[in-house]
């Protein structure tokens, strides 16, 4: 097995520290910083989105494979930088005002830095202003939402509205879920993007970014 | 008295929330006397499918669940107009509201209902500072809790303490403070009951019954009087009834032994 496979196999086990010596030894052979994240690591972490879909693997599966994909991401982020590779894309992803709940945010956040983005985590409990305003001081195009209460959705709307109010709406997308959330739900107030689960967040945010 | 606040009726589950917006009296009719039969001591009611239909959906759903049993009924809802919508058609003794936190908005929301109905109410270790990330923090929350109660002349024996269930699959950690909040309250507050909602457990991982009795078991063994869960779940009855007999509350095991005799476990 290739050491790219190797890699892919031990973070779907995640088995840390082996992916980090797997990493450097990839690395130290000559292999293309971009070429062991996208072959190695994002390669696996897809793997572990596609059976989540499925529920063939379960949360702590994700957790413990997403950790492995930390460890790589040690060794290989200086790499990255030296080789000026870039991240797919920012993301910031949140859970909106009045919600507490964040496995789900979280899981969307693994599942996002698996496969590339760059995402910035505000956490829980985030007012339409947090959301807008972290967008603007960082630059990034794709606002992603959650929120697990059919009280608390409503939340989704007023960032939404912020958005507008900045006349913001060419520039910054919004993607949102979470357990009450619709696709009819993302119509109706205007989001660009639903996703049902961590793994499906990230085709729509690949899609809604162009890459 | 094991609190058994059976949780079907609950408009955040997909079929139920159709079932009800059909307004498909049978079906909810049958949940509530197949919830009875297997040993439910109060029927939980959550009409929160869409908070601007609360109202009237909970209007609707107290009017048929205390129609078709004399269990008292737990109102599930942060919604104050919802919950007193309810309170207003049904209030019989043993009424629980479900819930209060200590946060100032839901303090400033439940507390009054409590008290002008005089229900009993399930309090949930958390407050403004957001969910509890240890015991300590738990226990803080429930002192203060406990503080309100006793200024408002609430007797502890209303209350029932949530120590808040996190799921084992993402917050491993978290499991053993809920279960030394339950014990806290247990040894403190001895004369005030105590809550959890059990399945929160078992979210992330498959086959979720049997994490959810082994919860059951470990709570109860610590101290817990109470559980909202699912009572036609595989098993869980059983589980409860079980321990129940093996910590000396079941009398030379006759609720056990009448349960398995009525084919209820």
């Amino acid at each position: 097995m290739s050491v790219l496979n190797e890699i892919a196999e031990n973070l779907m086990k995640g088995q840390a520290p082996k992916v980090k010596e797997l990493v450097q030894q990839a690395l130290d052979e000559g292999i293309e910083p971009a070429t062991v994240l996208g072959d190695g690591l994002i390669s696996g972490m897809n793997v572990i989105g596609e059976r989540f879909k499925k529920n063939e693997v379960y949360v702590p599966e994700v957790l413990i494979a997403a950790r492995a994909m930390h460890a790589g991401m040690d060794i290989l982020k200086p790499a990255l930088a030296d080789a000026g590779v870039e991240s797919k894309g920012k993301v910031i992803v949140g859970t909106v005002k009045g919600d507490l709940h964040d496995i789900g945010k979280n899981l969307v956040c693994m599942m996002l830095e698996g496969a590339g983005f760059e995402v910035v985590d505000i956490g829980i409990d985030c007012s339409a202003e947090k959301f807008v305003q972290t967008a603007q001081e960082k630059d990034v195009t794709l606002i992603g939402m959650s929120a697990l209460l059919t009280t608390t959705m409503p939340a989704m709307k007023s960032v939404i509205e912020e958005i507008e109010k900045l006349g913001l709406k060419d520039k910054i997308k919004t993607m949102i879920g979470g357990a009450p959330v619709t696709q009819n739900y993302a119509d109706e107030i205007g989001a660009d993007g639903y996703a049902p689960d961590a793994a499906s967040a990230v085709d729509v945010a690949k899609e809604l970014l162009g890459c | 008295m094991f609190t058994i606040i059976a949780e079907r009726i609950n408009m955040t589950r997909k079929k139920m929330r159709e079932r009800i917006w059909e307004r498909d009296s049978e079906f909810v009719i049958n949940e509530v006397k197949n919830q009875e039969r297997l040993g439910a001591t109060h029927i939980d009611i959550n009409a929160g499918g869409d908070p601007s239909k609360e109202v009237e959906d909970m209007i609707w759903l107290t009017e048929l669940v205390s129609g078709a049993t004399e269990l008292p009924i737990s109102f599930d809802s942060a919604n104050p107009d919802a919950l007193k919508a309810g309170l207003e058609i049904c209030n019989r003794p043993g009424t629980i509201i479900n819930s209060i936190t200590g946060e100032k908005s839901r303090i400033e929301n439940t507390l009054p209902l409590v008290l002008e109905y005089n229900t009993n109410v399930i309090a949930l270790t958390m407050d403004d500072s957001g969910m509890p990330p240890d015991l300590d923090a738990r226990i803080k929350v429930a002192n203060d809790l406990v503080a309100l109660m006793k200024e408002n002349n609430i007797s502890l024996d209303r209350v029932h303490m949530d120590t808040l269930v996190q799921p084992v699959s993402s917050n491993p950690e978290q499991v053993a403070c809920t279960i030394g909040g339950i014990n806290f309250i247990h040894k403190n507050f001895p004369e005030m009951h105590t809550m959890v909602g059990l399945s929160n457990v078992s979210y992330g991982v498959p086959k979720r019954i049997h994490m959810n009795r082994a919860f059951l078991v470990l709570l109860i063994q610590a101290g817990l009087d109470g559980a909202i869960i699912d009572v036609t779940s595989d098993g869980m009855m059983g589980a409860l009834y079980g321990t129940l007999a093996l910590i000396g509350k079941d009398e030379y095991c006759m609720n056990y032994i009448t349960a398995a005799r009525e084919e209820k476990i």
